[in-house]
């Protein structure tokens, strides 16, 4: 059974499966029997509620105000991503985890940020490079390849010491998307890298690698969300 | 909002710049050399402005202070994360920054700057405190108040 559920903290790590079966269960559509057997046999589903713990979590994933996309890539090829939803009353993140389950973290919308910040293992960091970088999305797909003998070639290409770290690691490149409909959105990008963070801000074809720092990339991550009056906009 | 800094000047030789309007706050504790608050709140949290002051035995520099400051501070404060930490270089001597987060009374999110400084066996902290989600409209402003901390020489 690939349900594990704490019922006293509300963790919650599942399947794909079983997350789909869990939120057509939570919308009253039919729902696979062998799956919400499980649900039930977990706790997550109890004497036919969703266990109170996972109340907030359903409410802002069934009726998010605003939705937000992260994706994470290493240097080793691992690829995290996440979905998050903030609702009125709550919000969650719905993450991969080992084991090809996910996990369901829920999130008072306050506290957004430091859920944000833990997942991208944001601290404090070297301020090595001075200068901005541009290099075509091409030049970036090698430089943040999965394979090491590429990205070597493609920094030895790019002559740049401040990418140095690129090549042995540790590194991890994030985004990070927030969206609320219809069509408002904000939007980071992360390259973390032992000697240096780098916001990139991709147009045209090119990206541009800035130098920043942990600083001020917690306050993009607070400016992550709408302000009051975009989503009024909105 | 704040709209401007004033210089403080205190007569036990210190002075730093802060927000125009807070309610500054006399503090029995001795280790507590300033305290300035805002008058309003933001997201239920008034930002303030705390300086202490340590006895530091001979032998402890500005460093290993830190580092014992720094393991103090994740195990007291809930919800404790690192976010930043650098040494700045400067001529009345070394500072050590930190950006921290944690929960106070009623789950609320803080931001915390840190800069902290030792001066013969005192060591300094100056921590600058705002609201998580109000932190970034004010961020720029306690960064100036962090810089403007002087001891009279």
């Amino acid at each position: 059974m690939t349900v594990l559920f704490d019922t006293v903290t509300g963790r919650l790590r599942l399947s794909a499966d079983h997350w789909e079966a869990l939120l057509s269960w939570s919308q009253g559509r039919s729902s696979p029997d062998r799956q919400t057997a499980d649900l039930r046999t977990a706790g997550v589903i109890d004497q036919g509620h969703l266990h109170t713990s996972l109340v907030p979590a359903f409410g802002a994933a069934l009726e998010p105000v605003i939705t937000l996309a992260v994706e994470q890539s290493d240097d080793e090829g691992v690829r995290i991503d996440g979905t998050g939803w903030v609702g009125p009353a709550g919000g969650a993140f719905l993450l991969d985890a080992p084991d090809e389950l996910r996990e369901l973290v829920v999130v008072h919308p306050a506290m957004l940020p430091a859920t944000l910040a833990r997942i991208v293992a944001l601290g404090p960091r070297e301020r090595g490079a001075t200068s901005s970088r541009r290099h075509s999305d091409a030049a970036m797909g090698a430089l943040l390849s999965a394979d090491t003998r590429a990205r070597r070639a493609a920094v030895n290409e790019a002559g740049g010491d401040s990418l140095s770290d690129l090549i042995d690691g540790p590194w991890n490149h994030w985004s990070i998307r927030a969206q609320w409909p219809p069509d408002g959105q904000h939007g980071l990008a992360v390259l973390d890298t032992v000697q240096q963070m780098w916001l990139i801000e991709r147009s045209a074809g090119m990206s541009l690698l800035r130098p920043t720092d942990p600083t001020e990339v917690w306050r993009l991550l607070i400016r992550i969300l709408p302000t009051d009056d975009e989503l009024a906009v909105n | 909002m704040i709209r401007r800094l004033e210089r403080y000047e205190d007569p036990r030789g210190f002075s730093l710049l802060v927000p125009a309007g807070w309610k500054q706050v006399v503090d029995p504790r001795t280790d507590i050399a300033f305290l300035a608050i805002d008058r309003v709140p933001a997201a239920n949290f008034c930002a303030n402005v705390i300086l202490t002051t340590d006895d530091l035995p001979p032998d402890l520099d500005l460093d290993d202070w830190q580092s014992h400051a720094g393991a103090m501070l994740e195990s007291m404060l809930a919800g404790y994360l690192l976010l930043d930490q650098e040494r700045l270089d400067r001529p009345g001597g070394p500072i050590i920054r930190r950006l921290v987060h944690h929960v106070v009374a009623q789950s609320e999110p803080v931001t915390a700057e840190q800069w902290t400084s030792v001066h013969g066996r005192t060591g300094y902290t100056l921590t600058c405190s705002a609201a998580t989600l109000a932190y970034d409209d004010v961020a720029d402003i306690l960064t100036e108040v962090g810089h403007s901390w002087r001891l009279a020489s």
